[in-house]
């Protein structure tokens, strides 16, 4: 026997799908993504072999602990990771990539967080305690979003760039249901969001510049056996994918950040929109 | 030239049922645009296949969307089990992909609420007008858990629709990045 709850409901997924039509080339472009997915699997199996080669001398050096003698390469295992990282960070490989990266400032000693992510302030109030910040990242375009460590939503930033040296930056506040929108350079309160334009991958690379990162054996992170790289106290320790050699996760004992890659899909790439919630008054730039 | 052709083949069997297997898409994401990457993920995987499959492949990219949808619900449930935390409140509403929609809707809103696997059953046997039997062969269950599934999911959606007359009220907004996989 058919309800009327059954019935309203067979209407109901008809209307809201009535408008939905398959838009033109739909297979080509599936039959195109799946032929670059097989040229990447190739190009994958063939850097695979050498990444099994690096794997295979991480695990020996690291059940010996001979990474400083002479039976293990160390300079060159750590060299050919970093270099495969620099590499996989480089901009040209992370046109097609969408970064997602959630920071989370770790409590200390007392419980409270060690750090603030991000404050907003200005004429419209003030907007703390950030501790968990998720950004997003591709080809330029930065968004983020400060939440508390309840989860409470602070405030968004968006930096579109405009041309070689401007930015459309769109911040919303959350707290005081206000937003704001300007272009320019960087300069002034936009420190923090000119900040998070420069990106993690620029960051990280710089980071491994430095010399001082050392390959430390593989660690199991969200179940990808990473390559472990550890530098000194006041670096951050870098988990890669040992195929991709992109971040997985990187962090101090106050700081983590966790790391994914996705596709630019139309959904994945929504979420560098900046929507203006209904209600919110504009206010004038905060700077 | 045989992958071509395949993709020729292709778009001859989406004209003639394309327009359907989006609409299930759609109601199984949750949104068109997570709909339209459900499809086409799933078209890349019938492509894989296409020399192997005998007859009409719809069988065969229908019981794959279903599996995506519930790989990639478990995803985001593990997800946002990371994310706990960051749950936002009522103001990110904006990036409720229902937002703009008819409000009329509702059902289908607060389908969304629902467990994967009776949201799942809910779409086979109600907007595909499927058989218990065929739904438990698309969804790789057996009929005994189509009949219960269905059963609790109509019963909460009951529940839900009475515990909320106004659709705006009874939305739990999906965070923004409800679609990260």
């Amino acid at each position: 026997m058919t309800t009327d709850l059954e019935t309203r409901l067979s209407a109901d997924m008809a209307r809201f799908t009535r408008d939905v039509r398959v838009p033109a080339g739909l297979a080509l472009k599936a039959w195109r993504h799946n032929r670059r997915r097989r040229a990447t699997l190739r190009a994958a199996i063939a850097s695979g072999t050498a990444a099994a080669l690096v794997a295979g001398a991480i695990a020996t050096a690291g059940a010996t602990g001979a990474f400083s003698s002479a039976s293990a390469p160390p300079i060159q295992t750590t060299a050919y990771v970093v270099k495969q990282v620099d590499k996989a960070l480089a901009p040209a490989n992370l046109a097609n990539l969408v970064g997602v990266e959630r920071t989370v400032f770790l409590p200390g000693k007392n419980g409270e967080p060690a750090e603030y992510v991000g404050t907003s302030t200005g004429s419209q109030g003030t907007c703390n305690n950030g501790t968990t910040l998720l950004q997003w990242e591709y080809r330029g375009i930065t968004k983020l979003a400060v939440y508390t460590r309840n989860g409470h939503h602070l405030f968004d930033w968006r930096i579109l760039p405009t041309g070689r040296s401007s930015t459309e930056i769109t911040q919303v506040i959350y707290c005081n249901h206000t937003w704001w929108t300007d272009t320019g350079t960087r300069t002034g309160a936009w420190n923090m969001a000119s900040g998070a334009a420069v990106g993690w991958p620029p960051r990280i690379r710089a980071w491994l510049s430095s010399g001082v990162y050392r390959v430390a054996g593989h660690q199991v992170v969200d179940g990808i056996n990473t390559v472990k790289l550890t530098a000194t106290e006041q670096q951050p320790t870098l988990w890669v994918n040992p195929v991709t050699y992109l971040p997985v996760r990187s962090g101090t004992p106050q700081v983590q950040t966790d790391y994914q890659w996705l596709a630019p899909t139309r959904a994945h790439l929504a979420l560098l929109d900046q929507p203006i919630p209904a209600g919110f008054t504009r206010v004038p730039a905060d700077t | 030239m045989e992958a071509e052709q395949a993709a020729a083949d292709l778009e001859r069997f989406l004209a003639d049922r394309g327009d359907h297997l989006l609409r299930t898409a759609v109601l199984l994401a949750g949104s068109r645009e997570a709909g339209e990457d459900l499809l086409q993920t799933g078209l890349e995987r019938l492509l894989r296949r296409w020399s192997a499959i005998e007859g009409n492949p719809e069988g065969y990219l229908r019981r794959t969307l279903y599996h995506l949808a519930a790989d990639r619900w478990r995803q985001q449930r593990n997800w946002r089990r990371q994310v706990w935390l960051l749950r936002p409140g009522l103001e990110a509403s904006a990036a409720d992909p229902f937002a703009q929609l008819d409000l009329r809707d509702s059902l289908v809103r607060l389908l969304m609420q629902l467990p994967p696997r009776q949201r799942a059953v809910i779409v086979a046997r109600y907007w595909e007008q499927l058989s218990e039997a065929e739904s438990a062969q698309v969804l790789g269950i057996s009929v005994g858990t189509v009949k219960s599934s269905a059963a609790r999911g109509l019963r909460r959606l009951r529940e839900l629709s009475e515990a909320s007359r106004d659709p705006r009220e009874a939305a739990d907004p999906e965070p923004a990045w409800g679609h990260v996989t």
